[in-house]
């Protein structure tokens, strides 16, 4: 990290915008599961993806962003041009 | 602050954004040759393209005193058809020489498919040969991480290429390390939803450093925004990031990387002798 900036500075800062993105993420899932064929997406890779990425918000660290991002990559084969 | 949007696709702007842009300090911008929204059907309809690039869009952000320069390319998308991309490939060194003329680009792979790494191969055959610098478009969301992958395995294949040449696009927080290893240069594309906002690029320069890496607006014809560069200006100022700092990803380093170029001419705007009025148009 090339530079520090105080962790008290950063969470006053996004405190609101984070609170924000958690209550969209929240009434998001809340609207799927309020759709009436939400049983049918029970095996929707992309909600197990959602789930996994929410787990990994809870691990801590500071790699997050990028263990979330890989998450919803696809594999890469090396030698794939051997 | 001045700053250098160096990807960004006015050809699908209009002319308000060039001036909206200049407002905001936009003094040079670098528009690689992309996917028009269809696919063309000659290599004719690149050769008006190529010349729009090259002709018109210098004359049209003249009008509000920016500097225009592009890449040419057949896109990773239309690279699916190889027979169209040879030909094309075939006319690009009528072009090469054009004022302005960068390089190859964006250049790269969409849906990582066989025919996209044949055709980004022989781009870099063209490139290699007429000792271009190149500009590489990684590809979108699930794609990128495997598609950037193989890219680099590619342009690590031809020993003709420089690193220091090749400045690999649309970086983000799982790419930009395998970019940076190998010496590329590399950017971050600030949009709205699929690539980086302005706040998650300040944090990978905070945690990657602010050598060989730059950040655009990649504005075209779809949800971006061509003044985004001065929105991540705006976060850096937030945090308190001294202006040379910021001067350094928007305007020192597209400067170092384009300076490469034998086409690069470059006025600082701060050298511009008084010159007449530019008429409205």
């Amino acid at each position: 990290m090339t530079e520090q900036t105080s962790a008290q500075d950063i969470l006053d800062r996004h405190f609101l915008q984070v609170r924000c993105g958690l209550l969209d993420i929240a009434a998001t899932l809340d609207r799927i599961n309020r759709g009436e064929d939400a049983a049918l997406l029970n095996q929707d890779e992309r909600l197990e993806s959602f789930q996994r990425a929410l787990e990994i918000l809870n691990d801590g660290g500071t790699d997050r962003a990028e263990r979330i991002q890989i998450l919803f990559s696809d594999p890469y084969v090396s030698g794939w041009n051997q | 602050m001045y700053f250098f949007d160096p990807h960004v696709h006015m050809i699908s702007r209009v002319t308000d954004d060039y001036e909206r842009m200049a407002r905001m300090g936009c003094v040079a911008v670098s528009e690689p040759a992309f996917w028009a929204g269809f696919d063309r059907g000659s290599a004719d309809g690149f050769r008006d393209y190529f010349r729009q690039l090259t002709e018109f869009e210098p004359q049209r952000a003249a009008w509000s005193g920016i500097q225009h320069y592009s890449w040419l390319c057949i896109n990773a998308k239309e690279a699916e058809n190889v027979s169209l991309s040879r030909e094309v490939i075939k006319m690009i060194p009528e072009f090469l020489d054009r004022p302005g003329v960068l390089g190859i680009g964006e250049i790269g792979l969409n849906k990582n498919t066989k025919n996209e790494c044949t055709v980004f191969r022989e781009h870099l055959e063209l490139a290699a040969q007429t000792d271009e610098l190149i500009l590489i478009h990684t590809p979108h969301l699930v794609d990128k991480y495997k598609g950037t992958r193989m890219i680099i395995d590619m342009l690590l294949e031809d020993s003709r290429i420089q690193p220091h040449r090749v400045l690999i696009d649309h970086v983000e927080e799982h790419t930009v390390a395998l970019a940076r290893e190998h010496g590329f240069w590399c950017a971050m594309t600030l949009y709205p939803t699929t690539k980086c906002t302005p706040a998650r690029a300040a944090d990978i320069l905070e945690v990657y450093g602010q050598d060989r890496i730059m950040v655009n607006s990649a504005g075209d014809w779809g949800p971006s925004n061509p003044v985004a560069v001065p929105d991540f200006i705006q976060e850096m100022r937030h945090r308190g990031r001294p202006e040379s700092a910021i001067k350094q990803i928007v305007y020192d380093n597209p400067l170092e990387f384009f300076s490469q170029s034998r086409n690069f001419r470059f006025t600082p705007p701060d050298t511009v002798p008084d010159q007449e009025p530019v008429p409205v148009v």
